[in-house]
């Protein structure tokens, strides 16, 4: 069995790793390190000798308390190349006109999740750092927040460069953004069941102004506008404006969207 | 759940969560209603990296994975004795000191000058600090406290017979790197610390 993760839960209780990592770890203990390492080199997620992310964290993090650097050189390698892979290629599913700053802005996210996650790595190695336990339990997400806290600094730095030309609180919706929500929604829209369709939905949401995004991630996930129950989540409640402003927010969203997926959506 | 945790423990462990719902979002919503905008963000982080697939791998080059590499060997394995203000430099003799330098990103003479503590310790910024204390494995409190002692007069310096030992003046940070022939990879590791 693996050493258990230290990372404790909310209630007090010890994070575990799911069920199949521990036993891919479990049946990977058993190879020689040569034979290791060739498992963790496949990149076809397919293959069934496929080693998953959260594994080969592990792999490394042994290298704690040992000293056989030939053989973490490797691993470590491997690694830093499936932090990359965990990364969403946004840059893919943009307009042609967008591709080359969503690309350059792709390369910048991709350095600095490697640095932040370098950094984990070395203190976990100094020491035991127990933020690596979440790298352990589920890879793509953890590195998703790496993402995000790496996003963070650009879309401040959005915020400053982008004069305000609108006004939340003016302007209604008009009918044609109430249908274009109606299709952008995706349990009535079969539009969005089709995955190259909504990879180009994610990656035009993903260059919206970040209180627009929110809206359209709460719309997304079926959270209603507003509700006379006091108990319901709704998001005029949760990003604490005006109903007015939610609406405003959403219908400029929808427009900005319409735009970038003309070809999905008709014009 | 309570209120109290940190908002990095919280988004970690929302990102880890088993399913990305609207319960599950709901569930953090409410229990953490000062972190909202965070958690909706990274919703729609993890969103994008379920819907649109691995990034490429572009092969990195073999020079910045080295320098990584390089930086978390030189840390060794845990059971080597965390290093304090007074041993910091003790691990870090010759090979090691060429390698801690190799990690650091920066030429050996501005290592030496910081061994020997001739740079004003404030004007030292914080990312470097933080970077040092994890190639050095110490604390970042250590490596401050390292720095602020006094300038060592080196024994090189102690023994020549032509001057008399004095310790030299100390110099700013940015005036040392000034002095020093950096690449564009020094360059741009040191320009990280301070953004």
């Amino acid at each position: 069995m693996p050493e258990p993760l230290r990372k404790k839960k909310d209630d007090g209780s010890l994070y575990t790793r799911p069920p199949d990592v521990e036993a891919s770890i479990d049946a990977l203990l058993a190879l020689g390190r040569a034979a290791l390492v060739e498992r963790c080199r496949i990149t076809d997620s397919r293959n069934p000798d496929y080693v998953k992310s959260e594994c080969i964290l592990h792999f490394v993090r042994l290298s704690r308390a040992d000293n056989n650097d030939r053989h973490f050189e490797e691993l470590f390698r491997i690694l830093r190349a499936r932090v990359q892979r965990a990364l969403p290629a946004v840059e893919r599913f943009v307009e042609e006109g967008a591709k080359a700053s969503a690309q350059s802005s792709a390369v910048q996210i991709r350095d600095a999740v490697l640095f932040r996650f370098q950094e984990l790595l070395c203190l976990d190695r100094a020491g035991y750092d127990e933020r690596l336990d979440y790298f352990e339990i589920k890879f793509d997400g953890a590195i998703a927040n790496l993402r995000l806290t790496a996003r963070r600094k650009a879309w401040k730095d959005d915020k400053r460069s982008s004069p305000l030309t609108y006004d939340d609180e003016t302007s209604e919706p008009t009918k044609e953004v109430e249908d274009a929500l109606a299709r952008l929604h995706p349990l009535s829209a079969s539009k969005i069941d089709d995955p190259a369709c909504r990879s180009r939905l994610d990656a035009a949401i993903d260059s919206l102004p970040a209180d627009q995004r929110r809206v359209i991630e709460m719309l997304l996930q079926n959270f209603q506008i507003e509700s006379d129950d006091p108990e319901m989540t709704t998001i005029v409640k949760v990003l604490g404006c005006a109903e007015k402003t939610v609406r405003n927010r959403r219908d400029r969203a929808i427009a900005t969207l319409r735009a970038a997926l003309a070809e999905e959506f008709g014009s | 759940m309570t209120g109290e945790r940190s908002a990095e423990d919280v988004l970690y462990a929302f990102a880890v969560e088993p399913r990305h719902d609207r319960q599950t979002l709901e569930r953090y919503l409410k229990s953490y209603p000062q972190f909202a905008e965070d958690l909706l963000d990274l919703s729609h982080e993890l969103r994008l990296s379920a819907d649109l697939g691995p990034a490429d791998v572009l092969a990195e080059d073999e020079a910045s994975f080295q320098a990584a590499w390089r930086q978390y060997a030189a840390i060794g394995p845990q059971g080597a004795s965390p290093a304090s203000a007074d041993n910091l430099f003790d691990r870090f003799k010759g090979r090691a000191f060429v390698a801690l330098a190799e990690a650091l990103l920066v030429p050996r003479s501005v290592l030496a000058a910081l061994r020997d503590r001739l740079v004003v310790p404030s004007s030292i910024p914080q990312g470097f600090i933080r970077r040092f204390a994890v190639a050095a494995s110490a604390t970042v409190e250590a490596v401050q406290q390292y720095l602020a002692l006094p300038p060592v007069t080196s024994a090189a310096t102690s023994f020549r017979a032509d001057q008399k030992p004095v310790a030299q003046a100390q110099i700013t940070f940015e005036a040392l790197l000034a002095q020093s022939t950096l690449t564009e990879e020094q360059l741009a590791a040191l320009q990280k610390d301070v953004e």
